[in-house]
């Protein structure tokens, strides 16, 4: 049973359908990407799955701890895509405040806030007002008051905006773990790498509405011409003259190009003439930012 | 429960403002050590060569430092409220709580903080009073009553706390506004209800209430919301 279900949504603001009829679900302990390009739909909807907007149309069902309900605030965590903190707060104080909001003890909300602290090193801010952190310590404060109260879903728009290289793995990781712990998580992210090294399943989501729905690896094979990265010695002028490439980019030692949608790489690869001798070779399918603009550059018709 | 938690937190972080601290501890103290050296260089009576200032300007100075006080962290509440909306923790509490019970956390805890404040300057204007005016309360005439210091300090407070909650209203017009970037709730006969939608600017300026000046319904707020 999916943890989340958003069934025909719509939400307008005067003239401006900013959702229109969005249906997607969440399972239990995956990662859903939710994507979209800016002004496409992605906070409102956010917004809607939060309570914090209600919408026109539709209907959005959480069962969250093995019960159906219309929403349940305390079980879902959120980190918002504009930060929003108590500046004059002290760090330990405003994690153990949401932490309470969201149902849990007192004291429990101490060792687990103290806990997530150490975890992202900020144990020596606790006691420091939220002004003096840099962003990427509000980042972290606020991905912790998200999810230190075990939520059975994560909403989490843009978390590693802000963020170094390093964060960013820190992130991925514990991300990973909530995901191990059974949490299902829903991503929006700008950041295609890390969309695609998380994800389970994609929603994209273009002018309000769905235009590309599934698993990613599914989604990656439907959209999918083979890219061949060749590095090679000898007589290479057959590429250059073969019908089954397009795209086709040479420099030095090196050729990159993109086979036909219905050329099989492998019989490709095998039928390569012996005088060019293949030093390396990789065959990789279209990266998910490749699959993005395509998508909302060229339309936005839907596939599932 | 959770009405609890936001009344704690808007109360702590209500007496932990640097205008509430001055207006309500260090004033007052400074005032109340003018008197006790004022009563000890006299002698402790009054019936000594200077004379008494008049009750009602004593009402007058002490209603208008209340005024001032009030005024001051209304001001700051006012500002401390904006910069809420403005870095988004609203909606990060409104995910957490409903719009009720953050709109009804905030007027109570800021409300018992006003509480305190008035309590404070009506025991300073009580011993100001015993100190300048030998009379009782029951001697007073209504007019007397009402210009007697503590008993001033006690109905003109209201008024002066009428910023104070009129900072929170803006809160519901700032919003209220919100409901140009996608959500915001509004304060209605049967209690407050989210729907932005249904938010039309004639009832966003009609319930601004006390200073509808500070609730500007700009066109130009628009933000679709990605």
């Amino acid at each position: 049973m999916p943890v989340l279900e958003v069934q025909k949504v719509s939400k307008s603001f005067d003239a401006v359908h900013a959702v229109c009829e969005v249906s997607f679900t969440a399972q239990r302990g995956e990662i859903l990407g939710f994507l979209g390009p800016n002004g496409a739909g992605k906070t409102t909807t956010i917004r809607m799955i939060m309570g914090i907007l209600q919408p026109d149309q539709g209907e959005i069902c959480f069962t969250l701890n093995g019960q159906s309900n219309q929403v349940n605030k305390e079980r879902i965590g959120y980190l918002p895509e504009e930060r929003g903190l108590y500046d004059d707060a002290k760090v330990l104080d405003t994690l153990i405040y949401f932490a309470e909001l969201k149902g849990l003890p007192r004291s429990e909300a101490r060792t687990q806030a103290t806990e997530w602290l150490e975890r992202f090193d900020l144990a020596e801010w606790a006691k420091q007002k939220i002004e003096k952190l840099s962003k990427g310590m509000q980042q972290k404060v606020q991905f912790i008051a998200a999810v230190l109260h075990r939520p059975d879903l994560v909403v989490l728009d843009e978390p590693f905006s802000g963020l170094d290289p390093v964060n960013q793995d820190l992130f991925k990781e514990v991300i990973r773990e909530l995901k191990e712990d059974g949490m299902t998580i829903l991503l929006s992210s700008h950041q295609m790498n890390r969309v695609e090294e998380l994800c389970d399943r994609i929603f994209l989501i273009h002018h309000g509405k769905r235009v590309l729905y599934g698993d990613l690896s599914e989604i990656k094979e439907a959209h999918g011409e083979h890219v061949v990265r060749l590095r090679y010695a000898g007589n290479a002028g057959f590429l250059s003259i073969d019908q089954r490439i397009k795209e086709l980019r040479m420099s030095g030692d090196r050729a990159t190009f993109t086979l036909q949608k219905e050329v099989d790489p492998d019989a490709f690869i095998r039928g390569i003439p012996p005088d060019l001798v293949i030093r390396e070779i990789a065959v990789e399918r279209p990266p998910l930012h490749d699959i993005f603009v395509h998508t909302v550059a060229g339309g936005n018709h839907e596939t599932q | 429960m959770k009405l609890n938690k936001v009344v704690r937190w808007e109360f702590r972080k209500a007496v932990m403002n640097k205008g509430f601290v001055i207006m309500t501890v260090l004033l007052p103290a400074l005032i109340g050590l003018v008197i006790l050296v004022y009563g000890l260089v006299e002698g402790g009576s009054s019936s000594g060569g200077s004379p008494n200032p008049p009750p009602f300007l004593i009402a007058v100075f002490l209603a208008l430092l209340l005024f001032i006080g009030a005024f001051i962290s209304g001001v700051m509440v006012f500002y401390g409220v904006l910069k809420e909306k403005g870095s988004r923790v609203v909606e990060l509490m409104l995910s957490s709580v409903s719009a009720k019970d953050l709109m009804a956390g905030k007027i109570i805890g800021l409300g018992l903080a006003g509480l305190i404040q008035v309590t404070v300057w009506a025991v300073i204007a009580y011993f100001a009073a015993r100190r300048f005016l030998p009379i009782t309360l029951s001697g007073l005439s209504p007019m007397q009553l009402i210009s007697y210091p503590p008993v001033f300090c006690l109905w003109v407070s209201p008024y002066c706390h009428a910023l104070r909650y009129s900072s929170i209203n803006d809160e519901g017009c700032a919003l209220r506004r919100g409901a140009r970037d996608g959500w915001s709730y509004r304060l209605s006969a049967d209690g407050v209800s989210q729907d932005a939608h249904r938010a039309s600017r004639s009832s966003m300026g009609a319930s601004c209430g006390v200073l509808p000046s500070v609730c500007p319904v700009r066109d130009d707020d628009s933000d679709s919301g990605d």
